[in-house]
């Protein structure tokens, strides 16, 4: 009974104890407290065409690529972002033959880095993350098979229809170089979630990923934009100033 | 020039420079070739034990092949296996095999059944085909007896697929 009564009386001191001290950091929490950073207000809606695969489409004779984006300023530094595009690959040698194609879709958002100066200060620098989808067709593909004894065989593989799926992460950059016109770079590492089901006959290429043969991929954007904002400081809050 | 800009454009002559490297067919690291490999056997001169035999002269000729008939001759290394195509546009294929083409023994025929199997091997060695012996015949002018020791043909070119004893 003595020996209940003691444990009691020492965690009652004990509980004590631990409520003056979270009450002391409280109030010392309450004096340090820092002032409430200003909002950032306005929307911005981004629209975004990678100018770089162009250029590599017209340098390279097997892939066409075209890539757009779309992203949208949430809040608290994040965007919303919305990609897509399309793209075609052909394998065209004496013993194989096959053509691809797909279009694709990313979703995800991105994260500056550095927080906004301004309401008007929309460069930014970030990193971001991606789930990306793209259905793939390949056509009708013809093999040769060569023998110099009994002669060669020459056999088709019926045309597939594919899925491809990965995550991607990404970082950049965009600065507004005009008004409402911005350009920029993105680095994208990506991660190929479906390897096994392109054992046969993997696409060259496809779009929005990048090559076929490879799980792992290193790619790059260069994007130009265009932004359309609305909104502002509310006037409540600028009379209040 | 802003810095920033100054980034842009050296990233946009990267990716140029980048771009211009083709993207060539990556060489084929896997044999293409589909062989069916023999092992040529005699008894020795003692006890029961069979041994390999080096054939002195030996000639693998194919039969009803397209074109002209291809006559092989080799000079083997001991131990090593004779090899032979198989008909890839047919179900069965005839060889003929003379032990010793300078001496003149006579030719025996053998004559391969078999399933063919097209198998993808990669994009940069494209398909091959490889096969299952379902059946074989011989003569014996020469040839002791054929065995079968494993009825896949592929690529792999470790496999023993017949041993021939004289």
């Amino acid at each position: 009974m003595r020996r209940a009564r003691i444990s009691g009386l020492i965690l009652s001191l004990f509980l004590l104890l631990s409520a003056a001290g979270f009450a002391q950091t409280d109030s010392s929490k309450r004096a340090a407290k820092k002032p409430k950073e200003p909002e950032q207000y306005g929307h911005q809606l981004r629209l975004s065409f990678d100018v770089s695969k162009p250029v590599i489409n017209l340098l390279q004779d097997t892939r066409r690529s075209y890539e757009f984006a779309l992203d949208y300023y949430y809040r608290n530094e994040i965007y919303i972002v919305l990609e897509g595009g399309f793209g075609s690959a052909g394998y065209h040698y004496p013993d194989l033959n096959y053509d691809t194609r797909n279009s694709f879709v990313r979703v995800g958002f991105d994260k500056t880095l550095i927080k906004r100066v301004g309401n008007k200060d929309w460069d930014m620098a970030f990193f971001g993350l991606r789930y990306g989808l793209a259905p793939i067709r390949r056509d009708e593909a013809t093999y040769t098979i060569g023998d110099s004894i009994w002669g060669s065989s020459v056999a088709t593989i019926p045309a597939v229809n594919q899925l491809a799926h990965w995550v991607e992460l990404t970082g950049g950059i965009k600065v507004e170089l005009l008004p409402r016109f911005m350009v920029g770079w993105n680095l994208r590492g990506r991660f190929l979630m479906n390897e096994t089901s392109f054992r046969e006959l993997r696409p060259v290429y496809i779009a929005g990923f990048g090559r076929g043969d490879k799980s792992t991929i290193l790619d790059f954007n260069v994007f130009v934009s265009y932004a359309i904002r609305w909104g502002g400081k509310p006037d409540a809050i600028k009379k209040a100033e | 020039m802003r810095p920033i800009q100054a980034a842009l454009v050296a990233l946009l002559a990267l990716v140029l420079v980048y771009s211009c490297k083709k993207e060539e067919r990556e060489p084929c690291l896997q044999p293409r070739v589909t062989e069916l490999h023999l092992r040529t056997m005699r008894r020795a001169d003692s006890g029961i034990a069979v041994i390999d035999t080096l054939l002195p002269y030996p000639l693998l000729r194919p039969l009803s092949g397209q074109g002209t008939q291809y006559v092989y001759s080799f000079g083997r290394r001991p131990n090593q296996p004779l090899s032979m195509s198989l008909n890839q546009v047919a179900d069965s294929c005839r060889w003929a095999i003379q032990p010793d083409s300078a001496a003149g023994t006579l030719s025996d025929t053998l004559t391969f059944y078999y399933t063919r199997l097209p198998r993808f091997l990669s994009n940069a060695c494209g398909y091959t085909t490889f096969y299952d012996i379902t059946d074989y015949r011989t003569t014996t002018h020469a040839i002791d007896s054929v065995i079968m020791q494993n009825p896949s043909v592929t690529n792999d070119v470790n496999v023993i697929n017949f041993r021939i004893y004289y």
